[in-house]
C-alpha cells in the first residue's frame, strides 16, 4: 500500500509537468497578451511599437517562452506562486482570497448531496420497484436532466424573486459578515449545486445498497432470521460510505476549482471566476499556479479514490 | 462542466467481472434478448417516444412552424404566446418555437457528433491498442490520464482563442475532452476480452489483428459502448448550453438551445415577465436529456446480464 | 462558407464575362473599377438609409438611446445644419445599390466586441437583407487593438490590415475631436479610410482650431464633408445614467458625466442609513483603477484624488481645487496656478508644487496613458515653481488644457517616483492609494468589496453625514450586479451604462434615475481598404 502510493506520487511528477508545459503553450499560443488587458484598446492603438515594448520588457515578456517557463516553475519549487501580471498582488493572496468562498460553497453542497443522496438511494432501494424507489429514481433522473443554471434560475425566480425568502445572489451583507449573518446566502447556490449533485450519489448509493442486498452474506443474515429492518440498517450504513468516499473523491477539485456556473449565477466570489477571468486577460502567472493547484488536485483526488476504494473494500487490490 | 467521472481501481474490476459474466452466458438471442428488455422496460420506450418526438420536430422543423428562427419583427417583439407564436417572440420579435426547433438541431448536432466522434476516437483506440498492448498502449494510456486531469475550462477558453468559436470549434474540444473516458471504457473490456480462449483460438489461426480486433471483439463490447455514447450524448448537450448561456459557447448569432436561454442571463426582468423566453425552451432541453438518459439505463440494463430485473 | 461564396462569385464573374462579351460595348461614362465595393459612396450612403434607427432605438433600446441619422456629433449648438438625413428609406438603399450594382452575393464581414451590441446588430443584418446586402457577424474577443485598428502600410491603396467590411464600435469623448482626429490618414488608429487631401486638411484645421467659433467652424466643415461621403456609420447616442436611490441626498448637486470627473461635493451628501455608509459601485475588481487613462470613470479617481481645477457636472472648467486660483497668459500659452498650502496627503505628508511638477511630467511617459492628456501634458516645454506658484509654459496654445487640469489628479511623488512607468498600472500603490481627496481607502478585497471613509482632514470640510462608501466591484464595461443590489436596495448611487439595467431598476419604487447626455455615440467603422486574399 505504502509503496504503491509513493510509486503514484512519483508518477504524477512528470504527468504536472506536461501538464503545466501545455497549459503555458496554450497560452502563448492565444493571439494577443495580457497588455491587451492592461491598456484600454484606444490607447493602445495609439501607441508605438516602441511602447508597446517597453510594456513588455517591463512584464518579462520579451524573455524566451523556455525560459519563463522554467522561472515559473523554479519559483513553484521555492513556494512562489507569482504575481499577476495586472496588479502585482501575488498569486498565493488572490487564491486565498477566494478560497473561502469557493471551499464553504462547495463543503456545503457535499455535504446535502451526500447525506441526501446516500438516505434516498438507500430508501429506494429497500423499496427497489415500489411507489417510493419510482418517484426518488425519477426525481433523480430529473436532477441529472436539468441544466444546473436553468435549476438556478427557477430558484432565483421562486425563493428569490417571487417568495423573497432568499437573496438572489452575492455572499453576504456589507458590513454583516458572521457566518449566521450570511447564511441565508450561501442556502440557494449551495442546495443547486448540491441537489444537481445529488442525483449521482443516490445512483451510486442505490446501485451498491442493491448490490450488497442481493450478495451471499446478506442473504444468510437473512436466512438466520436477523430482522428485515437490521439488515438493512446495517448494510445501508455499510454500503453508504463507499460512495460517499468515491464521491468526495470527484468532487474534490471542485472544491479547490469551484463551479464556473453557479458561481456566475449567484455571483459567489469564488476561485472559478478568478481562474476563468485570468485565462481570458492571459494573466500567465493566476493562470499557471491556479492551473497547477487544479491538476494536482485531480490526480491526488483519484489517487485517493483508489486507496479509499482498496480499504474500504476486500475485494479491490491494488497493482 | 461537470468533471468526467475517473475510473476507479472498483470500476475497473467491477467491469472485468461484469465482462467475464457477459462472456459465460453470451447467448446467439442476446439481441432479441435485449431488445425484449428494452421493451419491458417502460422508461426506456417513454424515452425512445419522446427522443424521436424532438428529433422529428427539429430535422423537419419547416413542416411544423411557418417561421423561421432568424427572421425578425421588431414591432412585435417579446410578444406573450398566441395563435400565431405558439410561445410568443423574444426579444428581436424572432418566433421562439421556430428557434427551438431549429436550436434543437444544432444542439442534438453538437451532442451526437461530440460523442459519436469521441467514440470513433476512444474505442477505436481503445480496441486496438488495448489489444496490441504494449508502449503504444501505456503511451495513450498515459496521454489519457494527461487529457482527464487537464481543467476543461482552459482547453475550451484557449482552443476557442486560438481558432475562433464556432460550432466545429465546439464539437472539437467535446471530442478531445470526451475520449478517454471511451477510450478507457472500451480498453478495460477488451482486456479482459482478449484473455478469453476464442480469441487465442482465433490468433492461432493466424487471423489478422485489425480483423479480430473489429470484427470478433467490438461486438463483445458493444453494449457498454452504446450506453455510453448515449450518456454522452447528453451530457456534451448539458455542457453546450451551460457555456452558451454564459456566452463562452457557440457564437451568440447560431440559435442552439442554450443561445436561446442566453438571453435571460442576468435579466431578471425578461425572468419575470417574459417566461416564454426561457421556460419552453429549457422544458424542451430538459425532457430531451431525461429522454436520452431513460434510454441509456434501458440499454444499461439490457446490456448487462446481471441485472435481471 | 468562403469557398461557396468564391465558387458561386467566380461563377457570376464567368457569367458576367460572357453576358458582357455577348452584348455590344456600349459607349458609356468610363466606370471607376472599385477593388472594395465599400469605396463606392453609393453603397455606404445605402448600407446608412437601410436601416430603420427608430424602431431600433425604440424597441430594443426602450427608446433609452437616440438615432443618429446624420452625424456623430449629437444635436445641438455643435451639430452642423444642412447635412443630409439618413433616416430609414429602403427604396432610396435599394436604388443606391443598384446604381452602385451591388453584387447580392458579396458577403460583407461584421465584428464587434460589446455584448450588448449583439441584438442590434442581429437586427442590422435583417434590415441589410431586405435590400440585398449579405452580412456576418462576429464578435472579437482578444487582441481587439490589432484586429481592428492596424492601419494599413500604403494609406493610399492599401491592402487593409484588419480582416473585416464593418467595425461596430463606439466612443465616449471628453472632446469631440476625438471622433475626428483618427481620420486623418497618419493616424495610428486609422485602418479604414484611405488617403484624403481633403480629410486631412480638414482634420489639421480642428487640430489649430484655438476659440470657440474657430472650432465650431472646424467641426461644421468636417460635419458636412464626412456626412456626403459616409466614412463612419453614426447609430445611435447612448446617453448615461445616475441612479440613486431614496436613502440618499445629494443636496443639490447634479447628476454629471460620470464617465470622467466632475466636482460632487460628497461631504455635503448624507445619507439615511444608520451605518452612515453610502452604497455605491466602481469597487476594485483587480486593482482601483490608476487616473492615467480613465481620469474618474471609477468613484475613487474622483475622491479619493483632486485635481487642480474643479469641474461641473457637463465637464467644463469651473474653479481652482489643488490650484486656490489659476491665470491664464495672455498669448494662451501658459498657465500660472497658485498652489494651495495645508493640504496633506492621507498618509500625513505635506502637499506641495513639486508633487504637481511632478505629476505633470510623469503622466505622459506611462505608455497606454490618455492620448489627449498626454497630447498636452507632453506639450509642456517647462514647468517653473516659485514657492506656492507653479507656472505651466506649453510649447503650443493648448485648447484643451483647462479641460485636462480639471480631469486629470495629481499623485504623490513620494509614493510613485521610482515606479516604471511602464509598470505604474500594475504597481501596487493601485491596491491601496494615497491621494489628497475627501475620502481614504479604508480596506480592498478584489473582486468583492472596497471600503473608503471620510477624510476629517480634507481642506474643504461639508455638512453631510457620510461617513462611509462601500464599493461593490465593477470593470469599465460596468457593474453586472447592479440590477441585483437594487433589488436587495443595497445600493445607494449607481453609473448605469447598461440601457438594459437601466430599466430594471427604473421599475423599482425606491429608485431615482437621471439620464445625463454625454457625447458617447455608437458608430460603425466601414473599412475601404481592399481586403487582403
Amino acid at each position: 500500500m505504502f509503496n504503491y502510493i509513493v510509486r503514484k506520487l512519483l508518477g504524477m511528477i512528470p504527468m504536472l509537468l506536461v501538464i503545466t508545459f501545455l497549459i503555458f503553450v496554450g497560452i502563448e499560443m492565444m493571439p494577443g497578451d495580457v497588455i491587451d488587458f492592461l491598456i484600454p484598446m484606444d490607447e493602445l492603438a495609439r501607441m508605438t511599437p516602441d511602447e508597446v515594448n517597453q510594456v513588455r520588457e517591463a512584464l518579462g515578456l520579451n524573455q524566451p517562452m523556455l525560459f519563463r517557463y522554467f522561472s515559473w516553475l523554479w519559483g513553484i519549487v521555492r513556494g512562489d506562486l507569482g504575481y499577476s501580471m495586472q496588479n502585482s498582488v501575488a498569486v498565493s493572496k488572490l487564491l486565498l482570497d477566494r478560497l473561502p468562498a469557493t471551499l464553504e460553497l462547495s463543503i456545503a453542497a457535499l455535504l446535502i448531496s451526500t447525506f441526501l443522496g446516500s438516505f434516498l438511494g438507500v430508501i429506494s432501494a429497500i423499496r427497489k420497484g415500489k411507489i417510493a424507489d419510482n418517484v426518488l429514481s425519477m426525481a433523480g433522473m430529473i436532477g441529472v436532466a436539468i441544466p444546473q443554471f436553468l435549476f438556478g434560475l427557477v430558484c432565483i425566480l421562486v425563493f428569490g424573486i417571487y417568495l423573497k425568502w432568499l437573496p438572489v445572489g452575492g455572499r453576504f451583507l456589507p458590513g454583516k459578515e458572521a457566518f449566521f449573518e450570511r447564511l441565508e446566502y450561501l442556502i440557494m447556490p449551495a442546495m443547486v449545486l448540491g441537489i444537481s449533485m445529488t442525483a449521482g450519489v443516490m445512483r451510486y448509493s442505490r446501485a451498491s445498497m442493491l448490490d450488497s442486498m442481493n450478495r451471499d452474506y446478506v442473504k444468510t443474515a437473512r436466512s438466520k432470521g436477523l430482522s428485515e429492518w437490521k439488515v438493512n440498517l446495517f448494510h445501508g450504513l455499510r454500503v453508504a460510505y463507499t460512495p460517499v468516499m468515491v464521491l468526495i473523491g470527484f468532487r474534490l477539485p471542485m472544491l479547490i476549482g469551484g463551479s464556473l456556473v453557479i458561481e456566475q449565477i449567484f455571483q459567489w466570489p469564488g476561485v472559478g471566476i478568478l481562474f476563468t477571468d485570468a485565462i481570458r486577460s492571459q494573466n500567465t502567472p493566476i493562470i499557471m499556479s491556479v492551473g497547477l493547484f487544479m491538476v494536482l488536485i485531480v490526480l491526488v483526488s483519484s489517487l485517493l479514490v483508489d486507496v479509499l476504494t482498496a480499504v474500504l473494500d476486500p475485494r479491490v487490490k491494488l497493482s | 462542466m461537470s468533471n468526467t467521472i475517473r475510473k476507479t481501481a472498483l470500476d475497473r474490476k467491477m467491469d472485468r467481472l461484469l465482462a467475464l459474466e457477459e462472456q459465460g452466458q453470451l447467448k446467439t438471442n442476446l439481441k432479441s434478448r435485449a431488445f425484449r428488455k428494452i421493451l419491458a422496460n417502460k422508461l426506456a420506450v417513454l424515452g425512445v417516444v419522446l427522443f424521436t418526438i424532438i428529433v422529428l420536430l427539429s430535422v423537419a422543423a419547416p413542416l411544423f412552424t411557418k417561421f423561421s428562427s432568424t427572421q425578425l419583427d421588431l414591432r412585435s417583439m417579446l410578444t406573450a404566446p398566441n395563435e400565431t407564436h405558439l410561445f410568443g417572440t423574444d426579444q428581436l420579435g424572432r418566433d421562439i418555437w421556430a428557434r427551438m426547433l431549429y436550436g434543437g438541431r444544432i444542439s442534438i448536432l453538437v451532442g451526437f457528433g461530440s460523442a459519436i466522434g469521441a467514440a470513433l476516437i476512444g474505442v477505436t483506440l481503445g480496441i486496438y491498442v488495448g489489444y496490441k498492448g504494449g508502449w503504444l498502449d501505456s503511451i495513450i494510456l498515459k496521454f489519457s490520464e494527461i487529457f482527464m486531469a487537464f481543467p476543461q475550462i482552459i482547453i475550451i477558453l484557449i482552443v476557442m482563442a486560438i481558432t475562433k468559436a464556432s460550432l466545429t470549434n465546439i464539437v472539437v474540444i467535446f471530442i478531445l475532452t470526451g475520449w478517454p473516458s471511451m477510450y478507457r471504457m472500451t480498453r478495460s473490456q477488451i482486456l479482459s476480452i482478449k484473455e478469453q480462449d476464442y480469441i487465442q483460438a482465433l490468433r492461432a489461426f493466424g487471423i489478422g489483428d485489425l480483423k479480430i480486433c473489429f470484427k470478433h471483439m467490438l461486438p463483445n463490447a458493444i453494449g457498454p459502448i452504446f450506453v455510453n455514447i448515449t450518456l454522452s450524448t447528453a451530457m456534451f448537450i448539458l455542457q453546450e448550453s451551460a457555456l452558451s448561456y454564459l456566452g463562452l459557447g457557440v457564437p451568440p448569432e447560431v440559435a442552439t438551445w442554450g443561445n436561446i436561454l442566453n438571453i435571460v442571463n442576468g435579466r431578471f426582468d425578461y425572468i419575470q415577465q417574459y417566461w416564454w423566453l426561457w421556460v419552453p425552451t429549457g422544458a424542451m432541453l430538459t425532457i430531451f436529456i431525461l429522454a436520452i438518459n431513460f434510454i441509456g439505463d434501458g440499454l444499461r440494463d439490457a446490456s448487462d446480464p446481471t441485472q435481471l430485473g | 462558407m468562403k469557398r461557396i461564396v468564391l465558387i458561386i462569385a467566380s461563377l457570376a464573374l464567368v457569367v458576367g464575362m460572357l453576358t458582357a462579351c455577348s452584348k455590344p460595348a456600349e459607349p458609356t461614362e468610363p466606370e471607376v473599377v472599385y477593388t472594395n465595393p465599400l469605396q463606392d459612396v453609393r453603397v455606404r450612403q445605402a448600407l446608412w438609409y437601410a436601416i430603420d434607427w427608430e424602431t431600433i432605438t425604440d424597441t430594443l433600446w426602450n427608446g433609452n438611446v437616440t438615432p443618429a441619422p446624420k452625424s456623430l456629433v449629437p444635436e445641438g449648438e455643435w451639430q452642423a445644419s444642412g447635412l443630409t438625413d439618413y433616416s430609414y428609406n429602403p427604396e432610396k438603399a435599394k436604388e443606391l445599390l443598384e446604381a452602385a450594382k451591388w453584387d447580392s452575393e458579396y458577403v460583407l464581414k461584421a465584428v464587434y466586441y460589446t455584448g450588448n451590441l449583439l441584438d442590434s446588430i442581429t437586427a442590422i443584418q435583417a434590415y441589410w437583407a431586405e435590400v440585398g446586402v449579405k452580412m456576418e457577424f462576429q464578435l472579437l474577443t482578444d487582441n481587439l487593438t490589432v484586429q481592428l485598428w492596424t492601419p494599413p502600410a500604403d494609406k493610399v491603396n492599401g491592402p487593409s490590415e484588419v480582416d473585416w467590411d464593418i467595425a461596430f464600435a463606439g466612443t465616449n469623448a471628453l472632446t469631440l475631436g476625438e471622433y475626428y482626429l483618427r481620420y486623418h490618414s497618419t493616424a495610428a488608429n486609422n485602418s479604414t479610410i484611405p488617403y484624403d487631401a481633403e480629410l486631412d486638411r480638414l482634420v489639421e484645421v480642428i487640430k489649430t482650431a484655438v476659440t470657440t467659433e474657430d472650432q465650431k467652424a472646424a467641426f461644421n466643415a468636417m460635419q458636412k464633408y464626412v456626412n456626403e461621403k459616409v466614412y463612419t456609420l453614426p447609430m445611435f447616442y447612448l446617453p448615461s445614467w445616475i441612479a440613486t436611490s431614496d436613502k440618499l441626498d445629494m443636496k443639490g448637486n447634479e447628476a454629471g458625466n460620470d464617465q470622467f470627473s466632475y466636482t460632487k461635493n460628497i461631504l455635503d451628501w448624507t445619507i439615511a442609513r444608520d451605518d452612515k455608509t453610502m452604497y455605491t459601485n466602481t469597487g476594485a475588481v483587480s486593482a482601483l483603477e490608476h487616473t492615467a487613462t480613465n481620469p474618474g470613470l471609477f468613484w475613487h479617481q474622483e475622491i479619493v484624488f483632486d485635481r487642480l481645477i474643479n469641474a461641473s457636472p457637463a465637464l467644463v472648467p469651473t474653479d481652482g481645487s489643488l490650484a486656490e486660483s489659476f491665470t491664464v497668459s495672455e498669448d494662451g500659452k501658459s498657465i500660472e496656478f497658485v498652489i494651495r498650502s495645508g493640504v496633506k496627503w492621507h498618509d500625513g505628508v505635506d502637499f506641495t508644487a513639486e508633487d504637481v511638477k511632478w505629476t505633470l511630467e510623469y503622466y505622459p511617459t506611462i505608455p497606454g496613458a490618455n492620448a489627449l492628456m498626454t497630447g498636452v501634458f507632453g506639450d509642456i516645454k517647462a514647468i517653473t515653481v516659485d514657492g506656492n506658484k507653479l507656472n505651466v509654459e506649453f510649447n503650443n496654445v493648448q485648447p484643451t488644457a483647462l479641460t485636462i487640469f480639471s480631469q486629470w489628479a495629481i499623485l504623490p511623488k513620494h509614493k510613485l517616483e521610482k515606479v516604471d512607468p511602464a509598470l505604474f498600472s500594475a504597481d501596487t500603490f493601485w491596491q491601496k492609494p494615497i491621494g489628497t481627496g475627501p475620502f481614504k481607502v479604508q480596506e480592498v478585497k478584489l473582486g468583492q468589496h472596497t471600503i473608503l471613509t471620510r477624510n476629517n482632514d480634507y481642506f474643504k470640510p461639508g455638512t453631510g453625514n457620510i461617513e462611509k462608501i462601500f464599493m461593490y466591484p465593477s470593470t469599465d464595461q460596468g457593474d453586472p450586479n447592479l440590477v441585483t443590489n437594487a433589488l436587495a436596495g443595497t445600493i445607494d448611487y449607481a453609473f448605469v451604462k447598461d440601457a438594459a439595467q437601466v430599466e430594471q431598476i427604473r421599475a423599482l419604487p425606491n429608485y431615482t434615475v437621471d439620464t445625463v447626455n454625454v457625447t458617447f455615440t455608437r458608430y460603425a467603422f466601414i473599412n475601404m481598404f481592399p481586403r487582403k486574399e
